[in-house]
């Protein structure tokens, strides 16, 4: 059984889509023996419950309220906790972001006037990486009408979204093998427990998140999508 | 020999880009035997040449005046002449919109503030269609790439300006989604190495039952070289 990595995951803290505490994944993916977790709540302008109308400073530490629960939760346990975020292009276009920290976002008040290629350039020249979330996500979400891909700026795409439809998924690994783009994997998890995960499973323990996701860009064989049931274990206690 | 269409082509009278005048295109075309032409200049927000400062009238009656000036020159010719148009839906996404009339464009004059889903909605609803052009073209100004694959009737596949890896993604776009596929030429001067199009079964008087039928049969998608076109409409000369 090799390491397993959840990379895309929402806390109730932060995400208001999501229903599940950050202790509470902490504790699900725990049971689920991952070695780490990103979590990857969504940024501004997406669904978040952050005030707009609050200093920078303060919308910052919101944002990482969600992470900094997870890794306290972790702390004696296990699995080890990563911050990232899930920034939206709007309409339904998401690019997770990994391997930056929450003095990163505090240095850059002025991002959210950035046009996203230049937030990619940024994310990624300061030892970033960009990997785009459910590329082909489909309609009938209502504030979906356009796909919007950005080949030529990011790491990597999710090719296996658990929460999306096999199809969806399909096109994006087209996408992603036609553009010789690094394919990872997400559960985009906003319950704790799921039907369905999605991430990478390593051949090691990482300290370090890019670390992983370079090692993983050589291994799309680590993508991995399970069922709850086969990854379920013996309660660790 | 089938009735060949081009489906994508500009003008100098109203695209900047363009070299050929309709005439000359014109003149072109008969030469390669063809059945019709869709002229298809650049729309506002796109490399049009329609004067800002004008009402939007005359504004109108400017950028359709390519698109009567090849229909008089085309009057005793078999080449039949349709209007159509490129919309820019922004970033270097363009639709190819066919079907209509100048009293559409004439009767809203406020559809450049449409949302590009509600004008492609538009569109349909009044019996034009939307084609995708060369939607995964790659250029310099080109930083997303947008897909609406719920809101046009097909995709251009073949673009004969474009790259073999730009049409091949286009065609993997339009196959996964169900779409039509259509071809062109995206022709701004009289002299194109390569041209594409649609080689129907009979002439059609008119543009959108002929883009209905050939949405039924892809073996009507050519691309060709245009010393083959020519040999070809030699040999039948």
């Amino acid at each position: 059984m090799g390491y397993k990595y959840e990379l895309h995951l929402h806390t109730a803290e932060v995400s208001r889509c999501a229903e599940c505490s950050a202790a509470g994944q902490v504790e699900v993916y725990r049971r689920l023996g991952y070695t780490g977790i990103c979590i990857t709540d969504h940024f501004f302008g997406g669904s978040n419950n952050i005030p707009p109308d609050i200093p920078w400073e303060e919308k910052i530490h919101r944002l990482a309220s969600g992470y900094e629960n997870a890794k306290k939760a972790a702390e004696d346990t296990g699995p080890d906790v990563f911050f990232g975020w899930e920034y939206t292009l709007g309409g339904g276009s998401d690019f997770l972001i990994l391997g930056l920290d929450v003095d990163w976002l505090l240095h850059y008040p002025d991002q959210m006037t950035w046009k996203a290629q230049d937030y990619f350039t940024r994310v990624r020249n300061d030892g970033g990486m960009v990997i785009h979330a459910h590329p082909f996500r489909k309609y009938p979400y209502p504030w979906i009408d356009t796909i919007k891909l950005m080949p030529w700026h990011i790491d990597g795409v999710e090719i296996c979204n658990a929460s999306n439809e096999d199809a969806e998924n399909d096109m994006a690994a087209l996408y992603a093998k036609h553009y010789g783009l690094p394919v990872f994997a997400g559960s985009d998890n906003h319950e704790g427990v799921v039907d369905r995960y999605a991430g990478i499973e390593a051949d090691r323990r990482y300290d370090s998140i890019t670390e992983l996701l370079k090692a993983a860009a050589a291994h799309p064989e680590w993508v991995f999508c399970r069922t709850y049931e086969e990854l379920k274990i013996e309660d660790k206690e | 020999m089938g009735y060949k269409y081009e489906l994508h082509l500009h003008t100098s009278e109203a695209s900047k880009c363009a070299v050929a005048t309709g005439s000359e295109q014109v003149a072109f075309y008969n030469s390669l035997g063809y059945a019709g032409i869709c002229i298809t200049n650049h729309y506002f927000r796109g490399n049009t040449s329609i004067p800002k400062d004008l009402p939007f009238e005359d504004q109108i009656r400017y950028f359709v005046r390519g698109y009567e000036l090849a229909k008089e020159a085309a009057e005793g010719t078999d080449l039949d002449v349709f209007l159509g148009w490129e919309y820019a839906a922004g970033g270097g996404s363009e639709f190819l919109i066919l079907g209509l009339d100048t009293d559409w464009l004439l009767a809203h004059p406020d559809q450049m503030q449409w949302h590009p889903a509600e004008y492609f909605t538009r569109v349909r609803e009044d019996g034009g269609f939307v084609i995708q052009a060369h939607p995964y073209r790659k250029a310099s100004y080109i930083n997303t790439i947008h897909l609406m694959p719920w809101h046009v009737d097909g995709v251009e596949v073949c673009n004969a300006g474009n790259s073999d890896f730009d049409n091949e993604m286009a065609r993997h776009y339009a196959q996964m989604y169900k779409l039509p596929m259509y071809a062109g030429s995206d022709n701004h001067s009289c002299t194109p190495d390569r041209m594409a199009g649609i080689e129907a079964d009979r002439r059609y008087d008119n543009i959108t039952d002929m883009l209905r039928a050939a949405a039924d049969h892809p073996e009507w998608l050519f691309c060709r070289t245009y010393e083959e076109l020519a040999d070809q409409a030699a040999g039948q000369a």
